[in-house]
């Protein structure tokens, strides 16, 4: 590392609680990833993208441990990372919480020296480092456990010991790296609602990485969606799970995406097919989603349908998810349509079976297509 | 649903006769030496052997030069170990090399250098002799020496290779609550490589307390002096059979203890299984 080391602290945060904003590029061997966001004070922001595209490492540059290559890491006025200005802040002394994957907890210390370390690397006594931490073992409901090893914890455990000891710093900005995905399924669900909840408590930014879509939505309050190296979504998880920009994201909250030209009432899908758009639809290159559930499946043509849409299609799969069926229909456009067993029972589909997909307009979201991400 | 007795032999486990006849030699090759000292140690007078002046004299010598040569071993071999393992640098693989090289060269090439280094007429003992009137080959701080450049190798070797393996995420995660670097060395890499260094040092140890050709070549063969025990066995053996057998086999005891010693400090500690008393 070449650029100089920053011990100017006379800008070092003040307890008044500031923004995060993270504009610039990480380079590794493998990739490279251009992100630009802000996070506010109290706001959960989640990165969600493929497992190997790179969200760790958002989480490294934020914290210090890995340099950019280009652009800068604020929080508020003060500068942690920039490249232009050769400024480079050390983990050591930035104001951060990290909650890491797989939580790496001291296996040498028990769960009150973990919980203290920040203290005693600020050279309090052993005594006043435990002292400070008691309040925070007691906000996470640790007291119990005070003087028990780490590898004699539970997962959920770890990862309170984990939250502790990163807010025992006092952090001006928290970050969690996949905080769930080391607990088995019947505990993350308990695990999701304490997190909420310790999470609302906490003053600063937040951000969190995750693969989950599912984590996203229930903690955060945006999502930002990497893909192949850039970011193609940032917006609440109502925006995101509505009107997906990508493919991926589609493929992530579960909709159809067509990507198309809408003149008047009729949207020419690129990929082939045409759908009926309610009255109002914006004009222009536009995004189609729909819900396959939103899409009816029948043997013959409804000619009595109220659906405006309606077109022929080829069974290509048929899976079963917890409550329903999900169908892979071969057509002009292809869509994935949900219905119940019921239904499959009644039509006597399989694979290879022709069938009439239709759905009402009014099912379809359509919106103008966002330009690329700069 | 077993088979019937007696039906079929259980071949899985037989050992191919090409294999073991060349095993059970080599087991022959390793044991019968040592049994053979066993069945000539003088053991109606072992204790009189032991209790002799020279006998003392040797062991003490060797017990506290070994020792020294750990301890110094530990304070700088740790750093060396550390630097070799964490940071990036050019030459770091040449440096390692030339690090570890003691344990592949001749221990009398160790000394002949450590002369030329050293002596009185060495490049660095000229200096010592001419500014402060110290010679060093021919004193005990020589048999110190020569053991430190034997041995602190295998201690080297040993740390590193822990560093290596684990801690470097705990590290990274001690620096983002604040800890400095020289705080996170203290704090969380030492601890946690403690079970490999106490493995390390008592390798470093025995290694040192078993050193001879370095040793003899650079420190010499003085009783009381630089003649530790390995040197002690050699000159006995000539004169005093009983003696040299008797010391040899106090080395061969140490030897198997340190090999008991390091058999739990090999097995890693803290995977919680024995902290709860689970026996798997």
């Amino acid at each position: 590392m070449t650029r100089r080391h920053n011990a100017d602290t006379s800008t070092a945060h003040s307890d008044q609680p500031s923004t995060l904003s993270f504009s610039g590029s990480i380079t590794r061997s493998n990739f490279e990833l251009t992100l630009d966001f802000e996070v506010a004070p109290g706001e959960v922001l989640a990165i969600l993208g493929p497992n190997g595209a790179g969200k760790s490492t958002v989480l490294q540059a934020l914290a210090g441990l890995l340099p950019l290559s280009s652009g800068s890491i604020k929080v508020g006025a003060r500068n942690l990372d920039d490249v232009t200005s050769s400024v480079f802040v050390a983990a050591a002394e930035r104001p951060v919480g990290y909650v890491f994957q797989n939580y790496r907890l001291f296996p040498h210390l028990d769960v009150a020296d973990n919980v203290s370390f920040a203290a005693r690397a600020q050279r309090l006594s052993r005594a006043a480092a435990r002292e400070r931490a008691g309040e925070w073992l007691t906000r996470l409901d640790l007291t119990d456990l005070a003087k028990t090893r780490p590898a004699n914890l539970s997962g959920g455990q770890q990862q309170r010991v984990a939250l502790a000891r990163a807010l025992a710093r006092e952090p001006a900005y928290l970050l969690l790296d996949e905080p769930f995905a080391a607990l088995d399924a019947q505990t993350r669900v308990v695990v999701h609602s304490e997190i909420r909840q310790h999470l609302s408590g906490f003053a600063g930014p937040v951000v969190l990485v995750t693969h989950d879509p599912l984590e996203a939505l229930l903690l955060a309050d945006r999502i930002l969606i990497i893909e192949a190296g850039r970011q193609v979504q940032l917006g609440t998880p109502g925006e995101v799970t509505t009107r997906p920009a990508t493919n991926y994201v589609a493929r992530l909250v579960g909709l159809n995406l067509y990507a198309g030209s809408c003149t008047g009432e009729t949207v020419d899908l690129s990929r082939g097919g045409v759908l009926q758009a309610p009255p109002g639809a914006p004009q222009g290159d536009v995004l189609v989603a729909l819900r396959p559930s939103a899409i009816t499946v029948s043997q013959t043509r409804l000619t009595t349908s109220s659906a405006r849409n309606e077109w022929a299609a080829t069974v290509k799969g048929i899976s079963l998810l917890s409550d329903r069926v999900r169908l892979e229909l071969d057509g002009a456009p292809s869509a994935l349509a949900d219905v119940t067993p019921a239904a499959v029972a009644a039509l006597g589909l399989q694979v290879g079976s022709d069938v009439w997909a239709s759905v009402k307009a009014t099912e379809l979201e359509i919106y103008a297509q966002p330009t690329p991400a700069a | 649903m077993s088979p019937p007795r007696g039906t079929r032999r259980i071949r899985a486990n037989r050992i191919p006769r090409p294999l073991l006849v060349p095993a059970v030699l080599g087991v022959a090759l390793l044991i019968l030496p040592l049994a053979g000292l066993l069945i000539r140690t003088p053991w109606s007078h072992l204790g009189a052997e032991l209790r002799s002046a020279a006998a003392v004299q040797a062991l003490w010598l060797s017990l506290w030069t070994a020792t020294c040569a750990t301890a110094i071993s530990v304070i700088i071999g740790v750093p060396l170990a550390w630097i070799l393992a964490r940071r990036e640098f050019a030459g770091r693989r040449l440096l390692r090399a030339l690090v570890i090289l003691p344990l592949v060269l001749p221990p009398v090439v160790g000394g002949v250098a450590l002369l030329l280094a050293f002596g009185r007429n060495g490049v660095l003992g000229h200096w010592l002799y001419n500014s402060f009137g110290f010679s060093l080959p021919f004193t005990p701080a020589a048999v110190i020496l020569a053991q430190t450049f034997v041995a602190m190798p295998f201690l080297i070797v040993a740390v590193e290779g822990a560093l290596r393996s684990s801690t470097g995420e705990l590290e990274s995660a001690a620096e983002t609550l604040g800890a400095q670097p020289w705080q996170v060395f203290l704090r969380v890499s030492l601890p946690l490589i403690a079970p490999s260094l106490a493995a390390g040092a008592v390798l470093c140890w025995a290694r040192a307390l078993g050193e001879f050709g370095a040793t003899i070549t650079f420190a010499g063969s003085f009783p009381g002096r630089t003649q530790t025990m390995p040197i002690a066995v050699y000159y006995a053996l000539e004169n005093d059979p009983a003696a040299a057998i008797a010391l040899s086999l106090v080395l061969l005891v140490v030897s198997l203890c340190v090999l008991v010693g390091l058999r739990d400090s090999w097995f890693p500690v803290g995977s919680g299984l024995q902290d709860r008393g689970v026996r798997t």
